[in-house]
């Protein structure tokens, strides 16, 4: 483990204590009873229930003490309980965390290659007409609201063309339906991450480009696309990497309103329902989940960064 | 001799007729295992739990039915039971289960299933209705008996949701809130749940082999349920789903213009027990104790554009008395009746007069008559808003997004009028006949309660404790009365159901209640010819 | 200096937004509130026809562009603000404040914006302002950032030097000579920030989380989902505001774009 690895650490610790105390005192802040913001606004509970919920969260307590029990829970992974959906939080977030990390995941992989292959492409062919189409391409695609585009390719190529199928993950449950119901979803999501990495990988080659490396191996008569795709690609990526970290999150955040569209049982449907019954235990659970999942994904972005780049690794910084 | 050969020819006549009926029904008594019909939702299942989740609670009501079930008429009639009587007292109440129904695993279906649901509701459930938990059920032979501490008349109205369900499966789980199962479920009327999964958001219900009675045309029946209303109804139009339907509401009047554009839906309007009113706050506000005030504002609202904007032309404008035609008991009082220039003068005439001229109403001390409107309606409340403030009343206007907003300023009688709507369940809650929206000692998040006038408490109290018959008949004709003379609220419209009739079926049979998702329906349709 | 007359399109485009932002009445033909037929198609009285309470939808397009522009532009002066201020002291004074921009980094960029947003709104009511708060505070770190290594950058040359042998204070050196030379850096970032809570708005009006008497395109757009416009086929319902949303949104970005600053930040959520 190395300075800069173990200082981002740090920060990331702090940014995860932040969640943690917004999760925590937004309920407690509110006005009103905090047992009715803990327990969430369109159930009906006992007033036997709520007696017991504040025992157990020791909302008669001190705040700090609250906390001691709020943080112990947490370790032990309690999330909460829903009792809107009468279930934990924590199970009700797990069992749909695999189907969104497989939307993100498979849209992020498509997204990541195709962005970098043509963005690559579209820096070094940046004055062929060609590459000015894509590059603007991306750049409107880049200015649409994700929910809207959504929207569109549902009523297009679902309701329209008949294409794709309306909703689910699958209708069996075996590989190709899975693939089949999750295509559109998928390719709307990679349009978006590609388009990003797109704009992000063309100007780093543009960059790349002007120097005199490239130029050399041409001299040296090594062929165009060893040049571009061996070296230049490989020193133009670092920004890619950087931006893992923006773009995760917004990635995240695009799945959630595809799923909605798409009528995909994920965590974006978790979230919708849970605003729709203002569940709260839900909305706090899953916003700490989501923020777990950035600085997760985050810590692997830093280390791989380390790997690519021997500056990082030997602790400098900037 | 004469004679007898006409009777003869009459009689092969008659065999012959008979004979093709029979075909006929022999040929529709035979489920086609590989039909299959294909209902789209936006209600969605969101976890597979039979009494956690209440959207599946609602879809497995066709598979484990109540007692009783509500027809086409808005009326009670028999679900597992096929008759019941109620002493006179209103205490003890007798139910006869139909042989029909039997459990799909084989098992016989037994009163001894009947007491263990309602006994097992009543203790799990924290939803459920008071009296069941001082009640003793007693069964004899296949008749139910159920003794109550305190005469119930209405009791039908909370039957209707609790489902009976198989002892044998339930009796061993103990946390039936908690408990999730892909299925299948044990079902005992002509269809079971044979599997729900939330991943392909699909519920699939397949005929009952145990099933006694007449059996259904489909093998199968298909809820897909999806995350929008739109995907709901583009998968219908799109051919995706042979009909649409929505728990406790009927098609989106928004998209009904959609249904008439195509070839393979119609468009079947019925009335509604729903409806949509302002209510006056009768117990702080000073305008809303002022009855002449109270009826100005009747005179100010335009029904019309009411029905035409808010309802998209799916309602019909209402009278004074209140409640919607349909409702039992219902009588025929004045219409609600636009008019600026009348709700002017009983402004003027009410102390309400605009007195130094800037087109604004001063109040009795001579402040700005400022009207605090609340309403959760976008559309609704920005109508009322234009209507008010077209009469010279100055609108402090209260948008509340959500529900509990709505209840914020609602309990802390932050208003003087507020608009709200009724649902065809909460319509005969509490007394009845929309009681429960205004009698301030009621619980409900979404009524308003905005009276407390003894003489209306007393008036609801007497309904609630008087059987069907001619009293309760002159009771209900004094409650409208009441909401005719005293204006506790002013019906807005009365709401029209839009079903959506998937041309290429027959045989729909719409419930009051649940619309096209009922057993009956699911009995009765079959493809047309 | 020679105006760059990729500017001008942007630039032209903005001030139309910005005038129908300030003046809709002026070029609205009808008041956001009146109402005709419902549902109905473009026509010469209604060029883009009428929603679901008879509105003209060519009105509320242009008056919508005044509550979208208002929550862009705050979330963006709010975060020049936070991000100037931050990024002069850090560069200035080094120690104790640079320590906390450079350990606040991480923490303002992976803290997911969108989630968040939900989360607030649904506990304090639907708002724009929370829209505008959480975008502000949570988009100054780039801005600081670049102030920052601006103000390194001249902190040391002679003309700051002499001024400060002259005796002025600190604040009026960093009033008077660094923030007009940051300015330019600034002005990219700011425009980012705008366009991205002008989608970030839309968004949250997709799920009901944004106030619904105010008129925006977003909030036209889910009008127009929640009351059949997508269904009806009504394209001149959503695609209007949609077309704004985008226009507006790469109009201000292509100003950054043009800077040769990325374009990729815009949609950073």
């Amino acid at each position: 483990m190395n300075k800069a690895v173990s200082r981002k650490i740090i920060r990331y610790s702090v940014c995860l204590l932040i969640v943690v105390l917004l999760v925590f005192f937004l309920p407690r802040c509110m006005p009103g009873d905090p047992v009715q913001c803990l327990v969430g606004e369109d159930v009906y509970v006992t007033q036997e229930i709520l007696d017991t919920l504040t025992i157990k969260l020791g909302l008669d307590k001190p705040l700090y003490e609250q906390f001691g029990i709020y943080i112990r829970g947490l370790l032990t992974g309690d999330l909460g309980y829903s009792y809107t959906r009468h279930q934990t939080v924590a199970d009700l977030i797990w069992s749909r965390v695999p189907w969104t990390l497989l939307l993100t995941g498979v849209a992020m992989i498509i997204g990541y290659a195709f962005g970098i292959l043509a963005g690559t492409w579209s820096g070094w062919m940046s004055e062929t007409k060609r590459s000015k189409v894509l590059t603007a391409f991306g750049v409107v695609v880049s200015c649409i609201p994700p929910y809207l585009l959504g929207l569109i390719f549902f009523s297009v190529f679902v309701y329209q063309l008949g294409w794709f199928p309306y909703k689910g993950f699958y209708e069996t449950p075996d590989l190709f339906s899975v693939a089949y119901h999750m295509a559109l979803p998928i390719l709307t999501l990679a349009l978006f991450v590609f388009v990003r990495n797109l704009i992000i990988m063309r100007g780093s080659v543009l960059t790349e480009k002007n120097q005199l490396y490239p130029q050399f191996a041409k001299s040296l008569g090594i062929p165009r696309n060893k040049i571009i795709y061996g070296h230049v690609l490989k020193n133009a990526i670092l920004p890619i990497v950087t931006h893992f970290a923006i773009d995760f999150g917004f990635i995240l955040s695009g799945a959630l309103f595809i799923e909605i569209i798409f009528s995909l049982n994920g965590l974006g449907r978790v979230m919708y329902t849970a605003i729709l019954n203002l569940d709260y235990p839900v909305l706090s659970g899953l916003f700490l989940v989501i923020a777990i999942m950035v600085i997760c994904a985050n810590l692997a972005a830093d280390i791989l960064y380390g790997i690519i780049d021997p500056r990082v690794k030997r602790g400098e910084e900037e | 001799m004469y004679e007898k050969k006409h009777l003869a020819a009459i009689g092969v006549i008659l065999f012959a007729i008979m004979l093709v009926f029979c075909s006929g029904c022999i040929g529709a008594a035979e489920t086609n295992q590989d039909a299959v019909v294909k209902i789209a939702t936006p209600n969605e299942i969101t976890e597979a739990s039979y009494f956690g989740n209440y959207n599946f609670a609602q879809m497995t009501r066709v598979t484990t039915p109540p007692l009783v079930q509500v027809d086409e008429n808005g009326d009670y009639t028999g679900a597992l039971a096929e008759s019941w009587t109620v002493s006179s007292d209103g205490k003890t109440w007798t139910f006869t289960l139909d042989s029909d129904y039997q459990w799909s695993d084989g098992t016989p279906l037994t009163a001894e299933d009947v007491t263990f649901s309602l006994e097992y509701t009543a203790e799990k459930i924290a939803t459920s209705p008071a009296w069941m938990k001082n009640a003793t059920i007693s069964t004899s032979g296949n008749t139910i008996i159920i003794s109550l501490a305190e005469p119930v008349y209405r009791l039908c109205g909370d039957l209707v949701t609790i489902n009976i369900i198989p002892k044998h499966i339930w009796q061993s789980i103990d946390t039936p809130e908690e408990y999730i199962s892909n299925g299948p479920y044990v079902g005992s009327s002509a269809y079971y749940v044979k599997s729900v999964d939330i991943n392909s958001a699909t519920l699939i219900l397949a005929a009952n082999p145990e099933w006694k009675g007449e059996a259904p045309y489909y093998g199968t029946i298909e809820i897909h349920w999806f995350a929008t209303e739109d995907a709901a109804i583009s998968a219908m139009l799109g051919g995706e789903c042979d009909t649409y339907w929505k728990y406790g509401a009927a098609f989106p009047t928004t998209s009904v213009a959609l249904l008439e554009a195509s070839d393979k839906f119609t468009a079947v309007q019925t009335p509604s027990l729903k409806m949509s009113y302002v209510g006056f706050n009768t117990i702080t506000s000073e305008v809303g104790r002022n009855l002449a005030f109270r009826k100005a504002v009747g005179y100010a609202l335009n029904y019309d554009e009411l029905v035409e904007i808010s309802a998209s032309g799916y309602g019909v404008s209402a009278n004074s008395g209140f409640i919607p035609n349909g409702v039992p008991y219902y009588k025929n009082t004045t219409a609600n009746t636009y008019n600026v220039e009348t709700a002017k003068t009983m402004l003027d005439a009410a102390g309400y007069k605009d007195v130094n001229g800037d087109g604004i109403r001063e109040d009795t001390h001579g402040d700005v008559l400022t009207v605090t409107l609340l309403t959760r309606d976008k559309v609704t409340g920005e109508l009322i808003k234009e209507y008010l403030e077209k009469v010279g009343l100055n609108v402090d206007y209260k948008f509340t997004s959500d529900i509990n907003a709505w209840v914020e300023v609602k309990e802390a009688h932050a208003y003087d009028i507020a608009y709200n709507t009724i649902t065809a369940k909460g319509m005969m809650m509490d007394s009845g006949w929309a009681t429960g929206y205004f009698a301030d000692n009621t619980v409900g998040t979404g009524k308003l309660q905005n009276v407390d006038d003894p003489a209306f408490l007393e008036l609801c109290a007497k309904i609630s404790t008087t059987p069907e018959g001619d009293n309760l008949k002159s009771l209900i004709s004094e409650l409208q009365d009441y909401y005719a003379g005293q204006v506790p609220g002013i019906a807005l419209y009365w709401c029209t159901d839009v079903t959506p009739i998937n041309t290429e079926i027959d045989g729909w049979y719409i419930s009051k209640a649940t619309g096209i998702y009922n057993e009956i329906n699911l009995l009765s349709i079959h493809p047309a010819d | 200096m020679k105006f760059d007359r990729r500017y001008i399109l942007p630039l032209l485009l903005i001030a139309v937004l910005l005038i129908a932002a300030v003046f809709p009445g002026v070029f609205a033909p009808y008041e956001a509130a009146e109402r005709d037929a419902t549902y109905q198609a473009p026509s010469a009285e209604h060029l883009l026809g009428t929603d679901n309470m008879g509105k003209d939808i060519f009105s509320l397009l242009i008056y919508g562009a005044r509550w979208t522009l208002i929550i862009g532009f705050s979330s963006g002066i709010l975060a020049i603000i936070m991000g100037t201020a931050i990024g002069l002291l850090a560069g200035w004074r080094k120690g104790i404040p640079d320590e906390f921009l450079m350990g606040t980094t991480d923490i303002v960029l992976i803290l997911p914006k969108i989630p968040l947003v939900i989360i607030l709104a649904a506990y304090l009511g639907p708002s724009p302002w929370v829209l505008i708060l959480v975008l502000g505070l949570l988009s100054w770190e780039s801005i600081a950032r670049v102030v920052r290594s601006k103000v390194i950058q001249i902190r040391s040359s002679n003309y700051i030097l002499a001024a400060r042998c002259l005796g002025f204070s600190d604040a009026k050196i960093m009033v008077r000579e660094i923030l007009p030379i940051v300015f330019p850096v600034i002005v990219p970032k700011f425009v980012l920030v705008t366009a991205a809570a002008m989608i970030s708005e839309a968004s949250l009006a997709f799920l009901g989380l944004s106030d619904p008497m105010m008129v925006s395109w977003g909030g036209m757009i889910s009008d127009a989902f929640t009351y059949s416009g997508f269904l009806r086929g009504m394209w001149y319902w959503w695609l209007p505001p949609a077309l704004c949303i985008i226009l507006g949104v790469l109009a201000i970005t292509s100003l950054a774009f043009i800077h040769e600053r990325g374009v990729r930040e815009v949609v950073q959520l």
